[in-house]
């Protein structure tokens, strides 16, 4: 038996992993890419003839499917896994829990399509090496493949978007909100059911079929529903220990350089248990520094008469109050049509709404590993940014007449970011300015958990800005491939 | 040197032979073991039909009493299995040396076909590669006219 050799893993395929595969095959690298999902049923991927697809929870499918695995400290062994090829991944924490994808494609099914540049600044003052320059071109460059554009007001084709709703209430404010840019297929005119379940037609467009697919042809190896257990430092590199879910096997892979781009629950639960078997040395950062991105979801039960929120685009805009003015989203309960429900309740949800509060928090929580857990502190007394949007949600009830229901002091988060953070040195940060772990050289991380401060915005652009940084330093460093980046 | 670490959070009891087989070709030969080792053994040929979990539970309880087998010893070129304590009585004898092993690289081999051990031993062979510090992953091999046969795969721990 000889063993698997891979010049360069990515693991996850997400905005981190998808992006970093998508960049180094198209500049000549040979990459393999694990993901721990499988590919999901969607009419581009049913097109490309890849046979083991696995639903999108819908219909049937949405008990069995909407789920993978939910962990908790007061869990049977800290987690119970429900289905392989659920969507959803939640992990409970008194202090800060957090919500994760898994498939082929990674976030881009479930996420609300906003394609969201943070502040200008956002780079800067971080590492030496490392500006807003730097990075601005790989904005430029996955914006423009999820193709991005803002709603104007002549897109008539657009329902529910807040600045062509001429029903909003008055105290809602969108003059001069910078609106977000969007990764829809708008021309279709298809809106419903392209949303947080996932997008069955593609209009809503994601990674796999958008940058994975296409390079399939060109030589990228993408295994789905293997699930990377172990990253072990070698003289020659890296091993993996994978569980393949397809086969019901485990295997050894090794490989030269891996980059990890897992998410940031997942990269960080595979450092600290890799750490914790032996299998890799150092990082005495990890865990330092993580945050929720200031996520607030809400759900505000209006109940608009005549109205039916769930047929416009994943997000409707962003919104602040006339007199108050954090941040705020809107969302349709979009997808409600394929989940199966009581037809009553779902005419209910459909004049419904949800709020997402959102911001720029303090990052100054930490993880470790307890008994083969991620365990969270989250000291959220310290943000200012919760505060303020616990201040607008219970504004918006009484400007409303009806109640905005949210976790107050029970942050939940769609953006986990940190733990894994750029920074100078081995002593504040676990990764340098190209992405390398410090002390294990040839290991890179290209997801949320890299992130040296929270974006405040949706911070999937900047996910893959990120990667697209990293590949072009390996790029760079690699002489069997040709410079073709950004 | 290699920094060798242990593989896996997966206990190898639950992997089958094929699996183990990947993971052995990935592995250096590393250093030579001395003195008494502490064994387990698991993966053993035939049973690998048997799901994961109850292999596992059938694995644990060849690490009891029930199993008189305790580990090995090993001085300079030569070493023997030991049963019932690790000081215990000696029972099949080996000869070590480095040699390549079966997928084409170097392993540690053991060598039973010495004149202390009775005809029916004379036909195993060992093949170790280390695992981490302190622990090497092995395999017991049948040698027939024909060539060799996995019997079963085991851990060497240092005390």
């Amino acid at each position: 038996m000889v063993a698997e050799k891979h010049d360069i893993i990515v693991i996850g395929s997400g905005f981190g992993g998808a992006t970093t595969a998508a960049k180094l095959v198209s500049a000549g690298a040979k990459v393999t890419l694990l993901e721990r999902g499988p590919w999901r049923d969607t009419d581009a991927i049913r097109a490309a003839n890849i046979s083991a697809r696995a639903p999108l929870p819908a219909g049937k499918s949405f008990f069995s499917h909407a789920l993978r695995r939910v962990s908790a400290s007061w869990l049977p062994g800290g987690q119970i896994n429900l289905h392989g090829d659920g969507l959803f991944d939640l992990h409970y924490d008194s202090q800060l829990s957090m919500i994760c994808s898994s498939g082929v494609g990674g976030g881009s099914h479930v996420y609300s399509a906003m394609n969201v540049r943070p502040a200008e600044d956002y780079w800067d003052g971080h590492h030496d090496a490392l500006s807003g320059t730097t990075i601005a071109a790989h904005y430029d460059w996955i914006l423009e493949k999820m193709g991005s554009r803002t709603v104007a007001s002549s897109d008539a084709l657009v329902p529910n978007s807040i600045i062509t709703d001429s029903r909003r209430p008055t105290w809602m404010n969108v003059a001069g909100v910078r609106q977000p840019e969007m990764g829809f297929r708008f021309a279709r005119g298809r809106f419903s059911n392209n949303s947080f379940f996932g997008s069955q037609d593609n209009s809503k467009v994601s990674l796999d079929e958008r940058l994975l697919l296409p390079l399939l042809e060109r030589g990228l190896s993408v295994r789905d529903r293997h699930e990377v257990m172990d990253i072990c430092q070698t003289d020659q590199g890296f091993r993996l220990t994978v569980k393949d879910n397809q086969h019901n096997r485990i295997r050894t892979l090794l490989a030269g350089r891996v980059v990890l781009a897992a998410g940031t629950l997942n990269t960080l639960r595979l450092l600290f248990s890799s750490r914790a078997h032996g299998s890799l040395n150092g990082m005495p950062a990890l865990g330092q520094r993580i945050g929720g991105n200031g996520d607030v979801p809400a759900y505000w039960p209006c109940n608009e008469t005549g109205r039916d929120y769930s047929t416009g685009t994943p997000c409707h805009g962003r919104f602040t109050l006339q007199d108050n003015h954090t941040d705020l989203t809107r969302y349709g309960l979009n997808g409600v049509d394929r989940i199966p429900m009581p037809s009553s309740l779902r005419a209910r949800l459909k004049r419904d709404l949800v709020l997402v509060g959102m911001g720029a928090d303090q990052g100054d929580g930490t993880a470790s590993w307890q008994g083969s857990r991620l365990k969270l502190n989250y000291p959220q007394r310290n943000s200012s940014v919760l505060a303020d949007i616990y201040t607008a949600f219970d504004r918006i009830s009484s400007l409303s007449g009806k109640k905005v229901y949210f976790l107050r002091d029970r942050p939940i988060t769609v953006h986990p970011f940190g733990g894994a953070r750029l920074g100078q040195s081995t002593a504040d940060s676990v990764i340098n300015a190209c992405g390398e772990v410090h002390d294990i050289p040839g290991l890179f991380i290209a997801d949320g958990s890299a992130l040296p401060a929270a974006p405040g915005v949706p911070p999937s652009m900047t996910i893959a800005a990120w990667a697209g940084h990293i590949a072009a330093q390996l790029i760079s460093s690699s002489p069997s491939t040709h410079q073709e980046v950004a | 040197m290699t920094q060798i670490s242990l593989t896996t959070p997966i206990q190898l009891s639950d992997w089958r032979d094929q699996e183990l087989a990947d993971l052995f070709a990935t592995l250096p030969v590393g250093a030579a073991p001395s003195g008494h080792l502490h064994g387990k053994l698991f993966a053993v040929h035939g049973l690998t039909f048997l799901p994961r979990p109850l292999a596992r539970g059938l694995y644990a309880l060849l690490s009891t009493p029930l199993n008189p087998w305790r580990g090995k010893s090993f001085s300079n070129d030569k070493g023997s299995n030991h049963l019932l304590w690790l000081n215990g009585p000696a029972l099949g004898h080996y000869h070590i040396s480095q040699q390549t092993g079966a997928d084409g690289q170097h392993s540690l081999w053991l060598d039973y076909n010495v004149e202390r051990n009775p005809a029916l031993l004379r036909r195993i062979r060992g093949e170790a590669r280390q695992l981490r510090k302190d622990q090497w992953l092995c395999r017991m091999l049948w040698q027939t006219d024909r060539g060799q046969t996995t019997l079963l795969w085991f851990t060497l721990q240092g005390e």
